[in-house]
């Protein structure tokens, strides 16, 4: 876990920035690869998103929030501006996922891939990322009210294409 | 409470929030909420799952070098931060150029295309003499006056005729005399009577001024869109000032005389201001005694005195005097020359010659 007492020590030292990075890179990566949807694509965005905060470590600002939460903030925005400038040019291919469980895999990456972005994204940084509903409310700057009304939404939808996929039921959601 | 509205809090209880205490209750003994949030945990937890395959994904190494860092410049950063198209913010600062540009011209154009031209007069030896003129406001479009230059005293009266572009036709009408002889106040009737030269003036240019023997004067002036109150005179009056200035006569709360746009200033000891009003004789207004004079009482622009029975008050464009106490000489039978029958006019001058 990095502390955001250690910001001050990330911002000017390379090792310590070094630790940030080895930490937060790969779940930052993840985030991205289910808001993109491409493994290749999610692993640029994240070594931009680095180099920039080494490059220019004041925009993060520790009075609203932890590293992390401000990490996936800017992740969201980079995956939204990506869709909105590359969706077209870039087809997504076969997402490669060295080690995992082909069947297992598929089943959940095909259920995520059914529910829209912004459910996808709100229910992968509370389910994987833990995040709490106070940072959510700051990465995606609504209020903590609607964080948990979105959460709730989100979850219906996958559970019904979770359970429809057990079914064999096809199901679009848009 | 329904199933329905007790779901609404079961993703919030899952995830460890406070929920309505009858949300919680409702959801601990109703079978299908409890199936329900079973089936959140299992979708979590197979989220979850897959999310820590992903994650254990080695990311590639990489070396932070301190030295590496790059200062950005602020564009870069703007470039950077950009939310709009960069094209529309182009075109915004395009915009913002033109919309500047046409601020500017307009306020030159208000300067350059004014009516009204301010003159000045300057002499070799002596302060410089106003004379705003309007091109477009046949009231306003002279300016006559009378003052002591060296041992002379020099008569002046200007007149815009005619407007050509950047350039106005002046009439012109000067004339010197020692100091002594001729009258000490001056009116346009009494201009009309000197001898005119009409010249060409266009504002940035020097024009000596004809007709006026060994002194030397030049006129001088620019356009400007309005006339100028009061020649930029300060309000409050300098020391041992009497001025007047768009000067209106009482007489028993009645409007006796209106000297309009002239005015006169003082500021020496042993000077003093004089104005005609046809009707009404000559006033003299001094701050020392004289003899015949009576006292005046000074209130910012307000000189108050009574003379032969009669209560007069000098209501001024301006502040008349630092003095609370003036003195005023009223002549009723005066009348001017070379032209008894001439209009208001105004002085300035040592007391010696105004009396």
């Amino acid at each position: 876990m990095i502390h955001d007492a250690g910001t001050a020590e990330w911002a000017r030292d390379a090792e310590a920035f070094g630790a940030l990075y080895r930490e937060n890179a790969p779940r930052l990566r993840a985030f991205l690869r289910q808001a993109v949807g491409s493994f290749a694509v999610a692993e640029d965005l994240t070594q931009e998103i680095f180099t920039q905060l080494w490059t220019n470590p004041e925009a993060f600002d520790p009075a609203r929030g932890t590293i992390r939460a401000y990490l996936f903030g800017v992740g969201r925005h980079r995956a939204a501006d990506w869709w909105r400038s590359s969706r077209p040019q870039v087809p997504l291919g076969e997402d490669q996922c060295a080690g995992c469980n082909p069947e297992r895999r598929s089943i959940m990456a095909d259920a995520l891939k059914r529910v829209p972005e912004e459910q996808r994204t709100l229910l992968w940084l509370r389910e994987v990322e833990g995040q709490s509903y106070a940072e959510l409310a700051v990465i995606f700057n609504i209020p903590v009210g609607t964080v948990r009304s979105r959460l709730f939404m989100a979850r219906r939808t996958l559970q019904e294409i979770w359970l429809g996929a057990a079914k064999g039921e096809a199901h679009e959601v848009r | 409470m329904r199933c329905d509205e007790a779901r609404e809090y079961l993703s919030a209880l899952y995830d460890g929030e406070k929920v309505p205490l009858h949300a919680a209750e409702h959801t601990a003994h109703c079978a299908s909420c409890q199936e329900l949030l079973k089936g959140y945990a299992e979708t979590g937890a197979a989220l979850r799952s897959y999310g820590s395959l992903l994650i254990a994904e080695p990311v590639p190494e990489r070396t932070w070098l301190k030295t590496e860092r790059d200062r950005t410049m602020w564009w870069e950063k703007g470039l950077q931060m950009m939310r709009i198209p960069r094209i529309a913010f182009a075109c915004l600062l395009l915009l913002l150029v033109v919309l500047s540009s046409r601020l500017a011209l307009i306020e030159v154009r208000a300067r350059a295309d004014g009516s009204v031209l301010m003159l000045k007069l300057t002499p070799s030896q002596g302060e410089s003499i106003r004379c705003d003129l309007s091109t477009s406001d046949t009231k306003n479009d002279s300016c006559v006056g009378l003052t002591q230059i060296d041992q002379s005293n020099l008569f002046f009266a200007v007149k815009a005729l005619k407007k050509d572009g950047s350039r106005v036709l002046l009439s012109i009408r000067t004339k010197v005399t020692p100091i002594g002889r001729g009258p000490a106040t001056f009116g346009p009737e009494t201009a009309s009577s000197l001898p005119e030269t009409e010249s060409w003036f266009t504002p940035g240019e020097t024009l000596p001024l004809p007709i006026t023997g060994e002194l030397e004067l030049t006129l001088t002036g620019e356009w400007t869109d309005h006339i100028p109150v009061g020649g930029h005179q300060l309000l409050d009056p300098g020391p041992n000032q009497i001025r007047l200035f768009s000067t209106l006569l009482l007489k028993n709360n009645t409007v006796a005389g209106d000297l309009g746009s002239l005015s006169a200033f003082c500021d020496r000891p042993g000077e003093g201001v004089s104005f005609y009003v046809p009707g009404e004789g000559r006033f003299i207004l001094s701050a020392t005694p004289i003899a015949g004079a009576v006292p005046a009482t000074v209130q910012f622009n307000r000189v108050t005195f009574e003379s032969n029975g009669q209560k007069y008050v000098v209501l001024n464009g301006m502040p008349v005097s630092r003095a609370e106490k003036l003195w005023v000489l009223h002549d009723p039978a005066y009348k001017p020359q070379p032209d008894p029958n001439q209009g208001p006019s105004i002085g300035a001058g040592p007391l010696a010659k105004l009396l």
